[in-house]
């Protein structure tokens, strides 16, 4: 049982560090894709957009052939750390922020569009600057993104496997996640150990869904310029 | 009348402060790589141990006995052979890799993860036929009164036990048509688990997991559903000692002890054979 | 202190052309009159750096705002301007007091608790702070908008038709204390309206735009085109007549009648009047034959 409390630590660890990253890193992105008139925009959306629809296994596969000890990146990480940077738990979370990026970018650009141009025209010429802009009037009225993005995030790297299987492998308290563990105990006819986790994950996926639906999407109160 | 300026909250100001300077970038990348540097420290077992899945549960036994008179920690993975070499070259953190094949091993030495040196047989495995309610003698052509999704075999492309129970399967006469509508499953432990779950008919078992059902008490076996291969079939089980393993001391003395007397012991109850006195390569 | 405003070049939008050429002095308050969809609002968003698309000159005082041969452009926040538009747009989601220190926050001199306080009761909003913004009426937004817009102690002030949402009750004396305001605080004004009345009170010169020309500009009196002047007279009724409809008027001595042209010792005028809920009588003085008391 302890062995599965571990990995539930894990998947939770996981999913934290990589929606802490996401917030960091796609909010610019999504925030320069809102604003973007440039050609170069569909094409980004399209990258962005690709963990949606691209089998976990590609991504995975890739990320192996990206990462592994003898690649270029894989091995300027070796040179660092001394240890393969594919399965393991910091490989993971690279793979994580890739496969959840649409879910925390889309969101986040979706809230910054509505904020009304009128607005952010308003504030700067009584003298916010556009970053002041960003901070005081766009980030407040995203707020509902934010908390979609975040919980959408949490919720789909909690729920990954298919690249975790490909370059995690199943290694105990570094890459052995809950789907990942559901997945053994079921190969080794363990089946109530695997009732247990899946149902779990299943309520947890349920209710973070609810709480998307129910709170954030109370977009009904509607923001006019 | 009260003007209270809202304040502007803490964390916001941390927030604005990351972003704010450097133009977005410098800080944020510092921090993305410190944060996967840390997560690099959550490293924690002395000496991980790759085993083919026949040998999943006999592993845990050693493990488990090791443990016990050693200050030694032991990470047991396992899966089908192919994946886990798979793994390796890949940069899976393994430290021993214990195969179901000779190949295999020979492979990662190829690659130049373990030395020609590291590697020894440690045990010799036994296929069999299970055919629960089967009366015998029966052979391998007598399958073909079942339908082919009825009988399953490990996964000839990862698991040596399913290559030579594919061979076997190729060489019996049986046809063409019909061999491919065979189940394959990832690894040989789950062949055990569908027969015993009838999910299958029939399938190409490991001798070390019926051993191991029988152990727990899952089956009450009458030993003559069973065709045992070892003659037509024998599956030499090498493990290598990985280069990155070789100031490893636990991942030493795990193969040291390996071939000593307790373990040996241990191997046999499992229903492997133990290798005569082999020189190693 | 004469502050010229230039502004010679274009803006070029799909259906809609607007081409300015303009130098004038901002020591008075001007006006921008015209037909809808004449490039009133266009011409304004240009001098607030909201038109990207603007491609010529622009220069307040002695500052250049914008040169696009030379490729130098002041972004909106730095001009310090006052805009108030015509949608009177606050941030959503917040209540007037929290907009009104959005103001505050990012002007450039200290407000001591008293100078809010009056200029809050001044425009009317006081009982307003704690409300919602969405839950404002159109002329309350435009109120609020506007004492935003002077919160920030700007150099040039922009309102456009920022008090068209307001009912008559409001209109006046908004436009009266803005009047008051702006000579106390000597800060330049451009001020578009439709409503003549507002525009004689606020400003002494008048710039006529039609389809993105300007096609006349003068003194305020004379491009309202009256043939006498047009005044706005507070008084208090005194009497009231119901059978004869004779309205007897004390007016207001503080209060002089500014703005008048063409009248002289003698004039018999006709004061015309609205007659308003409130103390103040609105009125209106055009020569003709009659007099009413």
């Amino acid at each position: 049982m302890s062995a599965d409390l571990q990995t539930v630590w894990l998947t939770v660890l996981l999913a934290s560090v990589t929606t802490l990253m996401l917030l960091f890193l796609a909010t610019p992105l999504a925030w320069w894709l809102a604003n973007s008139a440039s050609r170069l925009r569909s094409i980004v959306e399209s990258l962005v957009a690709m963990p949606l629809v691209l089998p976990p296994t590609v991504l995975g596969f890739y990320l192996l052939v990206l990462l592994n000890p003898d690649s270029f990146l894989g091995g300027l990480w070796v040179r660092a750390t001394g240890d393969s940077l594919t399965f393991s738990f910091s490989g993971l979370v690279i793979a994580s922020v890739i496969y959840s990026l649409p879910f925390m970018v889309q969101p986040l650009q979706s809230a910054f569009r509505a904020v009304p141009m009128s607005v952010r025209e308003s504030a700067a010429v009584m003298g916010a600057s556009p970053r002041d802009c960003f901070f005081s009037v766009v980030l407040p009225l995203s707020r509902r993104g934010f908390l979609t993005g975040m919980v959408l995030t949490f919720a789909h790297t909690i729920g990954e496997f298919g690249v975790v299987l490909m370059m995690g492998g199943n290694i105990p308290g570094e890459t052995r996640v809950l789907s990942i563990a559901i997945y053994e105990h079921v190969e080794t006819l363990n089946y109530d150990a695997a009732h247990v986790l899946a149902l779990g994950l299943m309520s947890f996926s349920f209710l973070s869904l609810w709480l998307v639906y129910r709170v954030a999407g109370r977009g009904a109160e509607v923001v006019r310029g | 009348m009260k003007w209270a300026l809202p304040k502007v909250s803490l964390i916001r100001r941390a927030v604005f402060l990351l972003y704010a300077r450097h133009d977005f970038s410098f800080t944020r990348s510092g921090l993305f790589l410190g944060l996967l540097l840390f997560c690099n420290l959550l490293h924690s077992a002395e000496a991980t141990i790759a085993v083919a899945a026949n040998f999943r549960e006999t592993a845990q036994a050693i493990a488990q006995r090791l443990e016990s008179t050693s200050p030694h920690r032991f990470t047991i993975i396992s899966g089908s052979t192919g994946k886990l070499v798979s793994q390796a070259l890949y940069g899976a953190p393994f430290d021993v890799v214990m195969a179901a094949d000779q190949a295999r091993p020979l492979k990662l030495i190829d690659e130049g993860l373990a030395a020609m040196n590291a590697r020894r047989t440690y045990a010799l495995g036994e296929l069999g036929l299970w055919w629960p309610g089967k009366a015998p003698p029966f052979g391998i052509i007598d399958l073909h009164e079942l339908s082919p999704q009825s009988v399953c075999l490990a996964n000839p492309a990862l698991a040596p036990y399913g290559a030579a129970a594919w061979s076997l399967l190729e060489r019996s006469g049986l046809n063409v048509e019909w061999l491919a509508g065979v189940v394959r499953v990832d690894n040989v432990n789950l062949v055990a688990g569908m027969v015993a779950q009838k999910q299958s008919r029939a399938g190409f078992v490991a001798r070390a997991s019926i051993t191991g059902m029988m152990r727990k008490g899952d089956l009450a076996l009458d030993d003559q559903s069973i065709l045992w291969l070892s003659s037509e079939a024998a599956i030499q089980q090498d493990l290598v000692l990985m280069k990155r393993a070789e100031d490893n001391p636990a991942a030493q003395w795990w193969v040291e002890q390996l071939f000593e007397a307790p373990i040996q012991d241990l191997l046999k109850s499992h229903g492997y054979q133990l290798p005569k006195a082999e020189q190693s390569q | 202190m004469t502050q010229r405003l230039i502004i010679d070049g274009c803006l070029r939008r799909s259906g809609f052309t607007l081409e300015v050429q303009l130098d004038i002095g901002l020591d008075q308050a001007v006006g921008l009159q015209g037909a809808t969809g004449a490039g009133k609002t266009t011409l304004l968003r240009i001098m607030a750096g909201l038109e990207p698309g603007f491609i010529g000159r622009l220069q307040c005082g002695d500052s250049v705002w914008h040169d696009s041969a030379k490729g130098v452009s002041l972004p909106a926040h730095l001009r310090r301007l006052g805009v108030v538009f015509q949608d009177a747009r606050l941030l959503p989601g917040r209540t007037v007091e929290h907009n009104l220190v959005f103001a505050v926050q990012r002007s450039p001199s200290k407000f001591t608790d008293l100078q809010l306080a009056t200029l809050v009761r001044d425009f009317y909003i006081d009982g307003l702070l704690d409300q919602q913004v969405d839950t404002l009426s159109g002329g309350e937004r435009q109120r609020v908008s506007l004492v935003q817009a002077l919160l920030t102690r700007p150099q040039l002030l922009l309102l456009d038709e920022p008090l068209s949402a307001n009912d008559s009750e409001h209109r006046w004396q908004v436009a009266a204390r803005l009047s008051d305001w702006l000579r106390e605080q000597e800060v330049p004004l451009i001020y578009v309206s439709h409503s003549a009345d507002e525009l004689h009170l606020l400003t002494r010169k008048i710039l006529k735009l039609e389809a993105g020309q300007i096609v006349a500009q003068g003194p305020t009196s004379d491009m309202l085109k009256l043939i006498s002047a047009h005044a706005s007279l507070p008084a208090t009724v005194l009497e009231v007549n119901e059978t004869s409809g004779r309205v007897m008027l004390r007016l207001e001595q503080s209060r002089g009648i500014s703005g008048i042209s063409g009248l002289s010792p003698g004039d018999r005028i006709c004061v015309s009047h609205q007659l308003e809920q409130d103390l103040d009588v609105g009125a209106s003085l055009q020569p003709q034959t009659q007099q009413d008391e």
